[in-house]
């Protein structure tokens, strides 16, 4: 038979990894719980029509879909706000608003597998609903930094940016410019063709031509000379009440307000969040303000939210060097004829708090000095005389040791062995 | 804090150094002809350049294996990377045309409107969907890797979807612009996350870029 295989963009993660991705899991959950949110837990798939709405034509694309037994179709959730939309408008239209709630969970797409970007993958986040003005966009955008924080992530920045002073700009032009291809061009990044569409169309032109440089300390004075409408005034006092409230928990230096930031039109209505870190090509997370969305679930309400890219994350700061290490070896008992002396020698040591593997291969206590040095770790050795013998992977040992004594004797090296990395 | 710029080889080399040359860079290092180096390390300027391949630029741009890059319109439309488009460079220029044979409109109206079925030949698979797309028509894409312009020749294809930018070879193999699709000139491009975390730098090259072109 031939070696199994799985599936293209998906893969198996294994020990120390899955120990670090949980590492980093916690560290989040921590954060997000400090902030007093709770956690949600939606199903791995729902009907096809709810994941749908309002998602762009790219997740609708790339959804994996199948039929249930009914023959309606379903399929595998490509991000988790929508789920937790219509969970919110399905299950807790009565609970006291704001709702504070977070989540960490695996998300499918079917997208072309890179680094970083599997088609499997989690994201851990969060969603405040029902609290519309800058002070619940300051808070998810504290909530990102203090997160990146806890993780050991030191060189990164969230940049803060605003969807309607741009979409105040657009709506400014004559209705003979062809509005659409403005924002086509801006979502592709497409400064080119940006400039062509907007040659001759004078200051809301230069307005356009000048988002990607709009960012930063100068910002909020450059920008207001080219705010013409209530829409992109508004949108500009919304954004500086977001940096000075960040500004006032002390978050200043890893903010950037940034009225480049241009995401899918449809879908954000306000502030907009993008993280990047430093040395990885591609952003670390995102989010922003989306108040049409629960409306679309029956249940109208402001909402603003953001994400990590869990595996991205791991990513960013496996290029920092601060990866959190992985727990010290276990000790490892090697075995002797008598099983029973092994087993309760092992749960005297569990019961103490010792991580403890068991081998089950007959062994000698001149097998358990040698491999102390060779793994790395505590050895104990019990054998059918009624003690035991404990070898440090440094040479010390402990010969004689009385049974009930071998949980300290192992604590003791421990020690030792802490004191010396 | 450096910067990682990946040129294109071949034909847009010289004009990318001239260009970064005006720029107040100091490329003399690239200058010289028959090198075989991939790396250009520039400690004076804190850059470092790659030397690839046209169709790789992209790759490396969007993966931030290289901050900024040089690279033609005609490999960005056919690759579709999600990189900043900064700067139009001006040189490098030609187009994307949809050609057929001399005498061969008839045919190739034929085969779509009454067989429903059009084969076109190209080296740019992507480019030429999109465009058909566009014009709501479905067509078969032949792809190939060269010399495209004897598809229709010897009845592979009704029809090719050619990079061209004097005509010649479409001239001399009898082929005919049927239309231009798109113009191509040569563009830097950057990545996302390093027009973010790299702005100051990136901008102020930009600035000297596009103070160059202008002149």
């Amino acid at each position: 038979m031939a070696i199994a295989t799985i599936p293209a963009g998906l893969r198996d993660i294994l020990p120390p990894e899955a120990g670090e991705l949980r590492a980093i899991e916690g560290s989040l959950r921590d954060t997000f719980s400090a902030f007093g949110y709770g956690e949600v837990v939606v199903p791995s798939f729902e009907y096809y029509d709810s994941l749908a709405t309002e998602t762009g034509e790219r997740f609708r694309r790339q959804m994996f879909k199948f039929f249930d037994q009914d023959g309606r179709i379903v399929a595998l959730r490509p991000e988790l706000t929508t789920p937790i939309a219509r969970l919110a408008a399905q299950r807790l239209r009565e609970s006291e608003l704001p709702l504070r709630l977070y989540y960490s969970q695996n998300v499918f797409r079917q997208q072309p597998p890179q680094r970083g970007q599997q088609r499997e993958f989690k994201q851990a986040g969060v969603e405040l609903i029902g609290e519309a003005g800058a002070a619940a966009d300051a808070e998810i955008v504290t909530m990102m930094v203090e997160s990146l924080s806890r993780c050991g992530l030191q060189r990164f920045k969230i940049g803060v940016g605003q969807i309607g002073f741009v979409q105040g700009i657009i709506d400014e032009l004559d209705d003979k410019v062809s509005k659409d291809e403005i924002r086509e061009a801006l979502l592709a990044k497409d400064l080119v063709r940006l400039t062509a569409l907007t040659e001759d169309l004078g200051e809301a032109g230069k307005a356009l031509r000048s988002l990607s440089n709009l960012r930063g300390e100068a910002v909020f004075d450059e920008a207001s000379k080219f705010a013409t409408n209530a829409r992109s005034t508004e949108a500009l006092s919304n954004l500086s009440k977001i940096i000075s409230l960040v500004g006032a928990a002390g978050l200043s230096d890893w903010v950037v307000p940034d009225l480049g930031i241009v995401r899918n039109f449809d879908y954000y209505t306000g502030a907009i969040f993008e993280g990047f870190a430093e040395g990885l090509g591609f952003p670390l997370s995102g989010g922003g303000r989306y108040d049409t969305l629960t409306a679309t679930f029956g249940w109208p309400q402001p909402a603003t939210g953001f994400q990590h890219g869990v595996e991205r994350l791991h990513i960013a700061l496996s290029l920092e060097n601060s990866v959190s290490a992985v727990p010290q070896s276990p000790t490892l008992i090697t075995g002797t004829q008598n099983k029973d002396v092994l087993f309760a020698v092992a749960a005297s040591l569990r019961a103490a708090g010792l991580s403890t593997r068991m081998t089950f291969a007959d062994s000698s206590a001149e097998d358990a000095r040698k491999k102390a040095a060779e793994l790395g770790c505590i050895v104990v050795f019990a054998d059918a005389s009624g003690t035991a013998a404990v070898f440090s992977p440094g040479g010390d040992s402990s010969r004689g040791v009385a049974l009930d004594q071998v949980a300290g004797a192992v604590e003791k090296f421990s020690v030792q062995l802490g004191a010396a990395l | 804090m450096k910067l990682k710029i990946a040129l294109s080889k071949g034909e847009l080399y010289k004009n990318s150094l001239k260009i970064f040359s005006s720029a107040g860079c100091d490329v003399s290092e690239l200058s010289g002809d028959d090198s075989r180096k991939l790396i250009y390390r520039i400690e004076s300027d804190e850059i470092e350049y790659l030397v690839c391949r046209p169709t790789d630029v992209p790759v490396y741009v969007e993966n931030g294996a290289a901050d900024l890059g040089i690279v033609g319109k005609d490999v960005l439309m056919e690759s579709a990377k999600n990189v900043y488009e900064v700067l139009d460079l001006g040189f490098g220029g030609c187009r994307f045309v949809l050609a057929e044979p001399e005498n061969g409109h008839e045919l190739a109206e034929r085969s779509y409107t009454h067989l429903g079925h059009i084969r076109i030949a190209t080296k740019y698979p992507h480019v030429t969907e999109e465009y058909f797309s566009d014009k709501g028509m479905q067509v078969e894409v032949i792809k190939l890797h060269g010399n495209v312009e004897l598809a229709p020749l010897v009845g592979l294809a009704e029809q090719i979807v050619d990079l061209a930018s004097s005509g010649r070879t479409l001239r001399d193999n009898k082929l005919r612009i049927v239309e231009t699709i798109a113009e191509c000139t040569a563009r830097l491009i950057a990545n996302p996350a390093s027009m973010k975390m790299k702005y100051e730098r990136i901008n102020e090259l930009t600035g000297r870029i596009h103070s160059a072109i202008l002149q």
